[in-house]
């Protein structure tokens, strides 16, 4: 028994994955009940504050219900701002960031880390659904703007954020690696968010040299970042140099050249930034998901098809 | 002991430590999440429960097992199977080797006994994995913190865990014959 277990951990993580990948599907059916039960239990939680204590339920739930709208709304502007930068930059661009060709696949959380050393879970989607260890996830909010003409086998993923990727896939199921998991980490572009009203001065390089700007939708550079997990609800982005002046309110994006999801979607969104207190003149930058983790329950998984599919090899 | 409820049993608290017990967990904090571990409690309370060392040896390696299955993240992406069913394995015949020396049925022996089990299995959970991973990982002194509070929760929790299961013994185990030995 004892030298089962001692020879479970020498022969490493490859068979403890295939293990896992054989059992994890007895979870899945008594598992989808659990999560639907914590699940909607943080959503609600998440919309009730202290002052709700003098309201009556009517009147909370009108603002639970006013509070989402508003949030998709928004949601949608901010897209639709990212939308416009993104024209302005299309001849930089090597592939086009709104729509590309995709199979998404709905999946459900079923399970959590029973530990809470690691943020992941377990969804309902396997390689049986087409689901593959690599493929990133979005949220499944879906607000499609009523003019556009959609191609049959597109969505408009407006609203969504990017919530992991997957690490493994057994047959009926796989485990997600959310993005604030201490092992995640991917390039991405740091969007700094113009405001009306606010005045921010960037360092900018140009023919005479280097010299301070005010920070315009002319001179908005989207800035290349190495943004990690810090395994405790967040993401964390070091070395940013002070001259681009990133301030809290900015938002972290996908690449629209990264091959598995080659779009541009919300990662989140800055809430601290802190000098390095080891290199002067660079800073760390503290990010928000977009996605609230604790209620994640719906998901896509992203395949990319046509020029976007990875060739096997 | 009766392996097959055991085994059942073991099904349902993993089932509920990766979905309900999300809902009591503490996320947000800088040290990670923090929730209760109810195989922990099981496990001390089986310790205390059973005839013989070989029956807590072996009920704490099935729940520790439940949980290496169920327990994906950590410092070495995925996680190896095998610590935590050795270290609740081992913690469980610590248990069982020291309960004559407690009131197992008083709330304070029940939460001491519960918050050493947890702090060692999870110290050495932490460890071997983090070995596993090469120590190429940051972050080990953050684990070790929360190690410490996940231990400290589950052990507030243990006598409410421990009256639950006692609802259930006569399910779980043959009565004992005469008094219970070492």
């Amino acid at each position: 028994m004892l030298a089962g277990s001692a020879l479970c951990y020498l022969l490493g993580a490859g068979f403890s994955s295939r293990l896992r990948g054989a059992v994890e599907f007895v979870f899945v059916p008594l598992g989808d009940l659990g999560m639907g039960a914590v699940t909607s239990t943080k959503a609600n939680a998440g919309g009730i504050s202290a002052a709700a204590e003098n309201l009556t339920p009517a009147q909370i739930q009108r603002l639970i219900d006013e509070n989402r709208l508003l949030a998709a709304q928004l949601n949608a502007v901010a897209q639709r701002h990212v939308e416009l930068l993104a024209q302005s930059r299309r001849m930089d661009e090597l592939y086009d960031r709104l729509d590309f060709e995709c199979r998404l696949i709905p999946a459900r959380v079923v399970g959590a880390d029973a530990l809470g050393y690691g943020q992941t879970r377990l969804i309902n989607a396997g390689r049986s659904a087409g689901a593959a260890a690599g493929s990133a996830v979005t949220t499944r909010e879906l607000l499609t703007d009523r003019a556009k003409a959609l191609p049959t086998d597109l969505a408009a993923i407006t609203s969504a954020a990017l919530v992991g990727r997957l690490a493994d896939s057994a047959a009926f199921s796989a485990r997600l690696v959310l993005v604030t998991d201490a092992s995640f980490s991917t390039r991405a572009h740091l969007l700094r968010v113009v405001k009306a009203g606010e005045a921010r001065k960037i360092l900018v390089s140009g023919d005479r040299g280097a010299a301070y700007e005010l920070l315009s939708s002319e001179n908005n550079r989207l800035l290349d970042v190495q943004a990690v997990g810090d395994g405790a609800g967040g993401l964390v982005i070091q070395h940013v140099s002070t001259q681009h002046n990133v301030r809290p309110g900015d938002r972290l994006l996908t690449r629209p050249n990264d091959p598995l999801l080659p779009a541009q979607i919300m990662i989140g969104t800055v809430h601290e930034v802190i000098e390095a207190e080891d290199k002067p003149h660079f800073v760390t930058v503290y990010v928000k998901p977009e996605a609230d983790m604790d209620a994640l329950r719906e998901v896509y998984v992203v395949v990319p098809l046509g020029r976007w599919a990875r060739t096997k090899g | 002991m009766r392996w097959i409820p055991l085994v059942i049993l073991s099904y349902l608290l993993v089932l509920c430590q990766a979905t309900l017990v999300k809902a009591i967990t503490f996320t947000g904090l800088a040290i990670g999440p923090v929730g209760p571990e109810i195989l922990a409690i099981a496990a001390v309370f089986l310790a205390l429960s059973v005839n013989s060392l070989a029956d807590a040896m072996i009920a704490g390696w099935v729940l520790g097992l439940g949980l290496d299955l169920a327990a994906y993240g950590g410092p070495a992406m995925p996680t190896v199977i095998g610590p935590m069913s050795l270290a609740y394995a081992i913690g469980s015949a610590g248990v069982f080797t020291v309960r004559e020396a407690f009131f197992r049925s008083r709330p304070l022996p029940q939460i001491l006994l519960a918050l050493i089990f947890c702090v060692f299995s999870h110290l050495l959970w932490v460890t071997l994995q983090y070995l596993r991973a090469g120590g190429q990982t940051g972050g080990y002194g953050r684990l070790l913190f929360q190690a410490l509070a996940i231990s400290a929760y589950t052990a507030v929790l243990m006598p409410v865990g421990y009256r639950l299961l006692s609802r259930i013994r006569g399910w779980l185990m043959v009565p004992a014959v005469g008094r219970s030995r070492r």
